[in-house]
């Protein structure tokens, strides 16, 4: 299988010397901006440049590190590391795993290691375990409010000013690795091909990608480019084999999905609904049919694009529909990955409380819309909508879709004149069954009151 | 009987710097109001504009109130804009302003009407300022209405447009302005200047082009109170105020006076700059304190001081003296010549 | 395209007043695309108002019929069947949907389901703008393939008023103020020599203004 290199990255000779000791062939293209387009799925991209047509398995974007990579002076023997998590909410759980486990290793090599960011995320997947141990290594914890970086463009040197709101410190250091990295230049290039979103300024948004590991939104595709500022080399060393290992054995299995979804080309409007809101870039105009396609392989089933999609064109093969039950009970959908892991663990503990509890599992929260939630109270007295805390989705965006999509439902039934507390919404994390307990009794006993 | 200038162009023809100032009619029918306004004014501007609905807010019309000021004997400006009338209202009302007498017009696009009493309103827009403008000097020149069809008596108007030397971008708003100018704008009366810098900067423009020699520019002066109307102005989108003055403004004992001292200020620094053929203030909702402005600025006919009271008789007695010219004309002449004996008095 | 919003549904909900049986009538082209009127928003309608008659007791029942596009009478003639013996339809087309569905079934009440906007784009997902009034002569090659009639507010065909400040219009500092989008275009381009002539006042006959209008394809009747 080919795999196709974007990007002109000192660290291509590495990358391609990897990847053949897995059996896999390397294809440059070292300018981006002769790449017309990329299309396709995990195991059969099509790249065209200006020059030809190249068909890869996988895409690895290993483009001129970004400005911060560029030129920086850090070297190995650097004593001071400063890791910045720049999201502006709780980072999501996998990253604060992997910035900890960079602290941990990093102090271990007895440098100085300063953590920033403005939320802490403290608990789920062993986290408390790595804080701990972090901060038996020295790691320095700082919540800041604001933060302002500059450079010299003479040492490279890192001048981060940091605010908690009432004071200021200031970190000077040639190691920063920075959670989000800009794409450089190429940044709203590679966004425009590879159908990321762009934040503000030159970074790719958080929900397009992952940095560390590299993997990214869209099923294939992975990200070299700027993970880490400082140590440069030991970083992209480790992400380059995490990114080849991932490549090897998924290239070794079919990745062929059994839930996908499925575009009826007959009822589909080709309004384009489906394709902007996929987190996946797993749906491709069909120009033939004038109607979307679902990219079997990059889809990952989180049911987004039917809930969005205004023509009810689209359903999830493979994927258990509800099945109705009698009235003057409770239906609870609830994201796989979070809800419904709560609810079996309460299972037996709530089964008393409702007459009838009816329990959907959906592959994220992303999918229910407001009509199928209003659907389902002809035939349930409430309905409960249990998803992930929020950027704790692995669809990015599924659990936010899903409050839009509650409040939009009870706007509807406000503006009919009808009890809107008949839906309820909350976030559970898998760990957190007593709070979704709670809740359960608490519709419970809003119920008993007169209305 | 048409074809006698305005007040307003004779003295910018003759070369004097002008003073025109603003009043705005009453959001009632309440003619005393319009009068009295005009009483306070008389001999100490040169003409005053009366705002059409000014901020989309319901008000006497502008060519009523013109009329009610000019029995006070001061020359209005009448003000026309795209907001409420199509070309067919805008022209007629335009034929009638004239058939009264009304000689000066100031033409705008107008406040949108979000921003006013009636949002509900639906827009016209049916023509734009520049649009109107172009249209009212094809009167004038070819005597035609918008249509191409003829008109046999033609407004005549002295033709007036706005502008902003401190709207950005500059360059695209300096192309809306030589527009003005190319459409016929016989004069032009500013956004209120406080950046006198900025604004010198925009006149070497205008006298690089040579728009100075086209149209006569009257610099807006805005009269602020106190320090909350200064720092209200300053939010204004398109007004560059520098920090100096809020500074002047925060440390003055008495902010009514310091307010009349920073217009002294702008008005002798502005007459200095080339080009400027007047001044305009805009003192809204203080329009008592222009006559002092006006006196403290040197700026009245002859330095006089003004006789509010009595000027009106003095120019009534002038005129009938000069009894063969016809009633409607002679206001304007009269004041016109007391203004220029008053200047030779001066020199 | 045309761009519709829903209508609220409390006012659905009063239109419907004496009837019982409903067909909602959703439209699979604009409005569908515009994420108003097509078959999802009808089966959300449909729902909503079945729960309102189980819980108000006021027996409206509801079904949902889709055409394909209410603008060509063939669509609703391949519809019509599911229109038999309905006391009211809700047409959830834009208000040319509803006016044709009411020439095509002339005994049944048809009711609007959104209001129809405007003529215009999807800038982002659920982002929709206008762009075009429809004024039957368009200008766009004067000023840079930019509307001023639809995206200045007051129409200004010589550049922009007063309000224009940091590009944005004053009426609402979301919206561009359409005569500096002009103007950045025209510079892009190096085309600002056209916005230098004075455009003169716009025969409106060709919009609205000149009452009802119709266009006629001559080669293709006979």
């Amino acid at each position: 299988m080919k795999v196709a290199v974007l990007g002109n990255s000192r660290y291509n000779g590495i990358l391609k010397e990897q990847l053949s000791k897995e059996g896999l062939s390397t294809e440059f293209f070292e300018n981006i901006d002769e790449i017309k387009s990329i299309s396709g799925e995990a195991g059969a991209f099509l790249i065209k440049t200006q020059k030809n047509a190249v068909e890869a398995g996988y895409v690895i974007v290993a483009g001129d590190p970004s400005t911060l990579e560029d030129s920086s002076t850090a070297q190995e023997s650097e004593r001071q590391v400063v890791i910045l998590l720049d999201y502006p909410e709780e980072s999501p759980a996998y990253m604060t795993e992997t910035a900890l486990t960079k602290a941990i290793r990093l102090a271990g090599k007895q440098k100085k290691v300063f953590y920033l960011s403005k939320f802490m995320r403290i608990s789920g997947n062993g986290l408390e375990e790595l804080y701990k141990q972090a901060r038996n290594m020295g790691v320095a914890f700082i919540r800041y409010t604001g933060i302002d970086i500059s450079r010299d463009n003479c040492t490279g040197m890192f001048h981060l000013n940091i605010s908690d709101g009432y004071d200021e410190i200031g970190i000077d250091t040639f190691s920063l690795i920075k959670t989000r990295a800009a794409g450089g230049n190429n940044a709203a290039r590679l966004s425009g091909l590879l159908k990321f979103k762009l934040d503000k300024g030159t970074y790719a948004s958080g929900s397009s990608y992952f940095l560390s590991p590299s993997v990214t939104s869209r099923k294939g595709v992975y990200f070299l480019d700027g993970a880490s500022a400082g140590n440069l080399g030991e970083e992209i060393i480790r992400q380059i084999r995490f990114t080849v290992s991932e490549i090897s054995s998924n290239s070794a299995k079919t990745c062929e999905q059994t839930e996908y979804a499925e575009v009826d080309p007959g009822k589909c409007a080709f309004c384009y609904t489906c394709y902007r809101a996929c987190p996946h870039s797993a749906m491709i105009p069909d120009y033939g049919n004038s109607a979307m396609k679902n990219l079997n392989k990059a889809c990952q089933a989180c049911g987004i694009c039917v809930s969005v999609c205004p023509a009810d064109a689209i359903k999830i093969k493979g994927m258990d529909s509800v099945v109705k039950t009698v009235p003057n009970s409770l239906m609870v959908y609830c994201c796989e990955n979070s809800g419904e892991i709560a609810v079996n663990r309460i299972a037996d503990e709530i089964a008393g409380i409702f007459e009838k509890i009816s329990i959907a599992s959906v592959s994220c929260g992303g999918e229910i819309s407001a009509e199928k939630i209003v659907d389902a109270l002809k035939s349930y007295e409430k309905v409960l909508y249990v998803t992930c805390k929020d950027d704790a989705c692995r669809h990015f965006d599924g659990n936010k879709r899903a409050r839009l999509q509650t409040d939009r439902a009870k706007e509807m039934l406000r503006s009919a004149g009808l009890d809107d507390s008949r839906i309820v919404y909350m976030q559970v994390s898998h760990a957190m069954p007593n709070v979704l307990r709670d809740n359960i009794r608490d519709l419970v006993l809003q119920r008993q009151l007169p209305i | 009987m048409t074809d006698v200038k305005s007040n307003l162009q004779r003295v910018l023809e003759a070369g004097h710097f002008s003073v025109t100032a603003e009043i705005g009619p009453p959001m009632s029918a309440d003619a005393d109001f319009v009068r009295k306004r005009a009483k306070e004014m008389v001999g100490i501007i040169d003409a005053a504009n009366v705002t059409d609905n000014q901020t989309a807010i319901v008000r006497m019309s502008s060519i009523a109130a013109s009329c009610l000021i000019r029995g006070e004997n001061i020359e209005p400006i009448v003000q026309m804009t795209c907001r409420d009338r199509n070309r067919i209202a805008i022209q007629s009302d335009l034929l009638g302003a004239y058939a009264l007498g009304l000689k000066n017009l100031l033409c705008l696009s107008g406040d949108h009407q979000s921003f006013g009493n009636h949002p509900q309103s639906k827009n016209v827009y049916d023509i734009d300022s520049i649009q109107l403008l172009q249209a009212l000097t094809r009167m004038k020149n070819e005597k035609v209405f918008i249509s191409g069809k003829p008109v046999k008596v033609p407004a005549v108007f002295f033709l007036g447009a706005t502008a902003n030397p401190f709207a950005d971008p500059e360059e695209m708003q300096f192309i809306r302005f030589r527009k003005k100018i190319a459409a016929g704008a016989q004069f032009i009366q500013t956004q209120a200047i406080y950046d006198v810098e900025r604004f010198a900067a925009w006149m070497e423009k205008v006298r690089a082009a040579g728009l100075h020699e086209k149209t006569y520019i009257l610099a807006g002066i805005l009269v602020n109170k106190s320090l909350k109307s200064l720092e209200m102005t300053k939010k204004v989108a398109g007004m560059a105020v520098p920090e100096s003055f809020t500074d002047r403004m925060k440390k003055a004992a008495n902010q009514e006076e310091e307010g009349v001292a920073i217009a002294l200020d702008l008005i002798k620094d502005i007459r200095k700059i080339e080009g400027v053929s007047g001044i305009h203030i805009m003192a809204v909702g203080w329009e008592s304190i222009v006559p002092s402005i006006v006196e403290r600025a040197g700026l009245l006919p002859g330095g006089r001081k003004p006789e509010t009271g009595n000027q009106k008789s003095e120019i009534r007695n002038q005129k009938s003296e000069t009894g063969e010219r016809r009633k409607t004309e002679s206001i304007e002449w009269q004041r016109l010549e007391t203004r220029e004996k008053l200047r030779l008095d001066k020199d | 395209m045309i761009v519709a919003e829903q209508k609220p549904i409390e006012e659905i909900i009063k239109s419907l007043e004496g009837f019982r049986n409903i067909a909602i009538a959703a439209c699979g082209t604009c409005v569908t695309v515009c994420m108003a009127g097509g078959e999802k928003e009808a089966l959300k309608l449909a729902s909503v108002l079945e729960l309102k008659s189980s819980e108000s007791g006021n027996g409206i029942t509801c079904k949902v019929i889709t055409a394909q596009r209410q603008c060509d009478v063939e669509f609703l003639d391949d519809a019509a069947e599911g229109f038999e013996g309905v006391d009211a339809v809700i047409s959830m087309g834009c208000g040319a949907g509803v006016q044709f569905m009411a020439e095509r079934f002339r005994g049944t009440p048809v009711l609007p389901g959104v209001n129809t906007k405007f003529i215009g784009v999807a800038r982002e997902i659920g982002v929709w703008t206008e762009m075009c009034q429809g004024c039957g002569d368009c200008i766009l090659e004067r000023t840079g393939g930019v509307c001023p009639v639809t995206r200045c507010s007051k129409s200004n065909f010589n550049g922009p008023c007063g309000g224009s400040a940091n590009g944005k219009c004053e009426v609402s500092p979301e919206t561009d103020c359409g005569w500096q989008l002009i103007y950045d275009r025209l510079k892009e381009l190096g085309r600002l020599d056209r916005i230098y002539n004075i455009i003169e006042p716009k025969d409106w006959r060709s919009s609205r203004d000149g009452g009802p209008r119709k266009v006629v394809k001559k080669e293709v009747r006979l």
